[in-house]
């Protein structure tokens, strides 16, 4: 409950910051969607659609980018860690709790390589920045390949955990 | 991308033995593992530079939160964004990727003289933490191979994108180098051509590790460098920064805007809201003159200027959040 907690306080802040130049319905506005827990699918839905907004401190993209970067900080990240200490510390290790330990590493993984990967394939980034943005090949065949090697990468990892840890 | 998960899972074991060990000494760690990632910044003059609109205290303490946050998404997740000169920077984002990588061992020494019960067989952790670096090492050379290596036509021969990661910039030099596309730098470029191009690159990257004819290569060619490296878009990112972002090259850029102004005029991205961005002095004055009489036509006392968020700011419109009335407001 601390780390939702935490997250939630963290994504009024950040709402508060991106949208303290709009009138203040529109502000509570954007403060209800964090508190009803509906921000992500609001910031999903606005990165989508392309959505513009001339008062808005950050683009849509790096808004989501922002929200999900707090939520691996303050959430996905500190639970995976309490997860891991308990199945550490634990007598009976049971395939159960190893499973939700490699879900939450595998779902934690795979929010910060969509935050590098959103942020690398926006043609506006790559367009304003090519030095910086845009070693993402092309290719949907290259994409495949890094997404695939992202997932086996992965497994391998889980390995010893099977194999030592139970 | 590719090694996300993979970086998430090495450092969140290496923790989580070093918490089974002992709380107080994970907790030291990370504290001080954070203090010096603070000093590191601190010491390059490159703490809150690039956090435009805030002011004061809140300027410093917006700072120190993307800091902290920046350092935990490192650590724990290895995210390839954060190489940039802006986040991380990419000497010390690959610093910290390597340290995570040997945090786990370090744990496991720890937990391997501990007294704890129900230890885990520390051989077969070992070998396992092994296997798991191994792996990590495959995985980096994998992530570089599916990666783009080719330098982009816009570039114009400049820095790969695969080498931010282990780039030194900090974020000044990253801003006024003049062979990045979207730097202040490109704007110098544009403006100056070849000669100043050369004056430039030796005022900013005196002991920037280069192969001579390859910047000499690029820096005859003035005519390459401001057409690939010069886009209207440089503008609204580099007003949008802090002043003391500029303040190295300050003269250039009013030189250069004041040169420009009429033909900024046309473009779409020269809103209003823009203009209230840029400070006066890089307003020419006859135009800065008709901004001004403009907003007195308009029954106001100047023309309108984008000022800083403060905490002073920022309670106001806390209190007037939670103070105002309903039904009135309806």
């Amino acid at each position: 409950m601390g780390m939702i907690g935490a997250n939630v306080c963290v994504q009024l802040l950040i709402t508060y910051g991106q949208n303290h130049k709009k009138s203040k319905w529109v502000l509570l506005r954007e403060l209800l969607y964090v508190v009803t827990l509906l921000k992500p699918a609001v910031d999903a839905y606005r990165v989508a659609t392309g959505h513009e907004d001339e008062d808005a401190v950050a683009s849509p993209l790096v808004e989501m980018a922002l929200g999900k970067g707090t939520e691996l900080a303050f959430e996905s990240i500190p639970g995976g860690l309490l997860q891991t200490y308990a199945f550490i510390n634990n007598p009976k290790k049971t395939s159960f709790f190893f499973i939700s330990i490699l879900i939450s590493t595998l779902t934690t993984g795979f929010t910060s390589a969509m935050i590098s990967y959103d942020m690398d394939v926006s043609v506006a980034n790559r367009k304003e920045v090519p030095l910086f943005y845009g070693y993402i090949k092309d290719g949907n065949k290259e994409r495949m390949i890094t997404f695939i090697l992202q997932v086996s990468e992965w497994s391998g990892g889980g390995w010893w955990k099977r194999n030592v840890l139970n | 991308m590719l090694l996300a998960s993979f970086h998430n899972l090495s450092r969140t074991i290496g923790t989580a033995l070093l918490f089974s060990v002992s709380e107080r000494l994970t907790f030291g760690v990370i504290l001080i593992e954070l203090a010096l990632y603070h000093l590191y910044k601190v010491g390059r003059r490159d703490y809150v530079l690039w956090i435009a609109g805030f002011d004061g205290a809140l300027k410093y303490m917006c700072a120190f939160f993307v800091h902290s946050v920046v350092k935990v998404l490192v650590d724990y997740t290895g995210m390839i964004h954060c190489r940039g000169p802006k986040l991380a920077g990419g000497a010390l984002f690959t610093f910290q990727t390597i340290v995570s990588q040997c945090y786990p061992f370090v744990a496991l020494h720890f937990y391997k003289t501990s007294d704890i019960e129900y230890k885990a067989d520390v051989d077969m952790l070992k070998m396992a933490f092994i296997i798991l670096a191994s792996s990590w090492f495959l995985c980096v050379l994998a992530f570089l191979k599916v990666t783009k290596k080719e330098v982009s036509e816009r570039s114009g021969g400049g820095l790969m994108k695969t080498r931010n990661i282990y780039a030194p910039a900090t974020r000044i030099r990253a801003t006024t180098n003049p062979f990045a596309p979207s730097s202040l730098g490109a704007v110098l470029a544009h403006l100056h051509g070849h000669s100043y191009g050369l004056a430039v690159y030796n005022r900013f990257f005196p002991g920037f590790r280069r192969p001579p004819d390859k910047i000499a290569h690029r820096i005859r060619q003035p005519h390459q460098v401001s057409e690939l490296t010069f886009s209207p878009s440089l503008l609204p990112t580099n007003f949008t920064l802090l002043p003391s972002f500029t303040k190295p090259i300050k003269e250039e850029v009013k030189a250069y805007t004041f040169a420009h102004w009429h033909e900024f005029e046309g473009m779409e991205w020269f809103t209003p809201g823009f203009i209230a961005q840029i400070p006066d002095e890089f307003i020419p004055s006859r135009n800065l003159q008709q901004l001004n009489d403009a907003a007195v036509a308009e029954g106001k006392k100047e023309r309108e200027k984008r000022k800083p968020t403060s905490l002073s700011s920022m309670k106001e419109v806390v209190i007037t959040l939670t103070t105002f009335d309903t039904v009135s407001d309806v």
